[in-house]
């Protein structure tokens, strides 16, 4: 009964993990979130095609190499809208990331990990997250859909018999859930998030200015003056990129309004994911979503105005987490702490 | 907006609802237009600038609440934290339980119930298991050929022969009665392992027929087993020493150093001789009529491997 995995579970505490597409979260339980880092992995291949492979680097580290690495060093992300797109790498990522956050290097360290796994994910996906984990490392894996761990972050009194709307904007997927009673009641999640963002922000560049961006530059135009509504504040952002006519570095100067215009595409998608969500709520729950509002976490949230926007379209009141980046890893980090007293009520099935 | 003038004074729910309601009649505002503004309802607009905080309960809502009104009002967002932070109503929300549900405690014992049923309920079976093994000598053999042998041997009353204590009730108990048959032969069971040194039953006196006596000249081994396959003796005897069995018929006798040895059965000496066989000496004594009759043994049974 008391085996050797409970043995070596007492020399490694538990984990919480927000595999995330862009970012990926620790919590360590008793501890809080521990670990921030880029989800990317920089794989070394030496001695040409076919030769040995080792992780270069893994995090922000590797992420400073995205697109400025030589032939030899190949960087990758290795999630793709929400789920693993890459299996090797999440593991090796994984490991890395394990290994980080537990110093101890006499025991090799078997924590029980928690991943969130967005709602859409299918059956195939969450089984890759779970041996992913496993083969990381890991004494047991437990999943939680993600909108269920935002709401737990947020601060949602879930186990309450009321309808409570949370929608988390990640870096791969948009999650839209209608929790009440520990459970989620509606679900729906679009394949949008803030990588789509970027790929329309680098879309837009390309066709109005005709330069060319890379991806690190159109996510730093969307923190700078990204923004969802109208605002009477206009804000500017000088970035520079190739000219595709005459393939030369040119400076341009990016506003606002044009942000509006290049992000109307993917925020419409979430925002009619939204509405569809309301429109498939049970009528008791709405009126419990109307009364409180929406709430809005994941890094998407920071994007200036997005609350004003859904706000008009769906015409109810939302609010924006505390700290919405950090969000989903911290209800993980609160449900996981609860796997010892309550049952697997809040966890997904395989 | 003088901002300035109201920060002397502690900051709670209550106090930020009035100011609330001064900024909105300030800015011309009734409760309708902000409900409409902030997508609220109105009870929550009302409950807002009373500082009640019963009905909407959990603090991310009111917060967000809050810091939209004050947004809408151009007031300073954090008032909404200094007041939420004054106020101790509202607290961090539990998860679990469900609301009126039974929360499910899946503790370690729980967990592991059934696993830990089986185990105990397997060592008490086993420890019952064993202590019946310790505590009854022949359990492994509840059915015994000796009742049905004492049964089955065709000896008539007039033919008895009076010397073992063994066979005298075997006749007299009824044949279906097995059990009958077993208390008895299980009453008698002391008298047969009693044998060395041998002492005569008191009616063995009159009748020393039923007896084998064995001389030996030279040192020897001698097994005597009954018509049970039973060991009555297995011994080696010191030469120059006698040795008297009382038995029933038939019972089995086997002797080493036979040539060193001579055998009286019912008084009657016989010879070893054609039993012998390298230098030991096997031989079956059973009833014919009213005497004994050594046999040769077959090779076969106990000895034959």
């Amino acid at each position: 009964m008391f085996g050797f995995k409970q043995l070596r579970g007492l020399f490694s505490t538990d984990l919480s993990i927000d595999l995330g597409t862009a970012n990926t979260l620790v919590y360590v339980r008793g501890q809080g979130i521990v670990l921030n880092e880029p989800s990317v992995v920089s794989i070394r291949q030496d001695r040409g095609p076919g030769g040995p492979r080792s992780v270069a680097a893994v995090g922000a580290e590797a992420k400073r190499m995205l697109g400025r690495t030589p032939g030899n060093i190949m960087t990758v992300r290795p999630l793709k809208d929400g789920v693993i797109a890459d299996f090797t790498m999440t593991e090796a990522m994984l490991q890395h990331f394990i290994r980080k956050v537990h110093p101890n290097r006499l025991f090799r360290p078997s924590p029980r990990v928690l991943v969130c796994v967005p709602c859409g994910s299918t059956q195939v996906e969450r089984r890759a997250i779970r041996d992913s984990a496993e083969a990381a490392g890991a004494r047991d894996v437990f999943l939680i859909e993600e909108p269920m761990a935002a709401a737990i972050g947020a601060g949602i009194p879930i186990h309450e018999a009321r309808g409570a709307m949370v929608i988390d904007i990640g870096g791969g997927t948009s999650e839209v859930a209608v929790i009440s009673l520990n459970g989620i009641v509606y679900s729906n999640s679009a394949r949008i998030g803030g990588d789509k963002f970027d790929e329309s922000i680098i879309n837009y560049v390309r066709r109005n200015h005709g330069t060319l961006i890379g991806e690190a530059t159109a996510e730093r135009i969307k923190i700078e003056v990204g923004c969802a509504y109208p605002s009477s504040e206009v804000r500017e952002l000088e970035v520079s990129g190739r000219n595709l006519a005459e393939g030369v570095p040119r400076n341009i100067t990016i506003n606002s309004n044009e942000m509006l215009e290049a992000l109307h595409e993917p925020l419409s998608g979430i925002c009619s994911a939204v509405k569809i969500a309301l429109e498939q709520t049970p009528p008791e729950l709405c009126s419990d979503v109307a009364e409180r509002g929406i709430v809005l976490t994941g890094g998407g949230a920071l994007l200036r105005d997005i609350d004003k926007l859904i706000s008009e379209v769906t015409g109810l009141h939302v609010h924006i987490a505390d700290d919405p980046l950090t969000c989903v890893a911290r209800g993980g980090g609160r449900a996981l702490e609860l796997i010892d007293e309550h049952g697997p009520d809040l966890f997904a099935n395989d | 907006m003088s901002h300035a003038a109201h920060s002397d004074i502690a900051l709670d729910l209550a106090e930020l609802g009035q100011r609330l309601r001064r900024a909105r009649n300030t800015a011309g505002l009734t409760p309708e237009e902000v409900a409409q503004r902030l997508h609220l309802p109105l009870a929550t607009v009302g409950d807002l600038e009373a500082g009640r905080s019963e009905r909407i309960g959990t603090p991310i809502y009111l917060k967000g609440f809050l810091k939209s009104y004050l947004k809408l009002l151009e007031l300073p967002e954090d008032w909404a934290e200094q007041a939420l932070a004054a106020t101790s109503v509202v607290q961090t929300p539990p998860i679990m339980p469900a609301a009126g549900a039974v929360a499910r405690r899946v503790s370690w014992m729980e967990r592991y119930k059934w696993a830990a049923t089986y185990v105990v309920g397997t060592a008490l079976v086993l420890t019952g298991v064993q202590w019946l093994v310790s505590n009854t000598p022949q359990l492994g053999f509840p059915e015994s050929p000796r009742p049905a042998a004492s049964v089955a041997v065709p000896v008539p009353p007039a033919a008895q022969l009076q010397v073992a204590p063994l066979v005298a009730p075997a006749p007299e108990a009824p044949a279906t009665s097995s059990v009958a048959v077993d208390e008895a032969t299980a009453d008698e069971a002391p008298v047969m392992a009693s044998l060395s040194p041998f002492r005569l039953p008191a009616d063995a006196d009159a009748e020393p027929g039923g007896l084998l006596e064995l001389e030996f000249e030279q040192a020897s081994w001698v097994e005597v087993r009954d018509r049970n396959g039973e060991r009555l003796a297995f011994q080696t005897v010191p030469a120059g020493e006698k040795r008297t069995f009382s038995v029933g018929a038939p019972f089995s006798v086997l002797i080493g150093n036979a040539r060193g040895v001579r055998a009286v059965a019912q008084g009657k000496r016989f010879d070893l001789e054609p039993y012998v066989r390298g230098n030991v000496a096997r031989f079956v004594i059973a009833t014919e009529g009213q005497g004994w009759a050594p046999s040769a043994v077959e090779r076969e049974g106990r000895n034959g491997g």
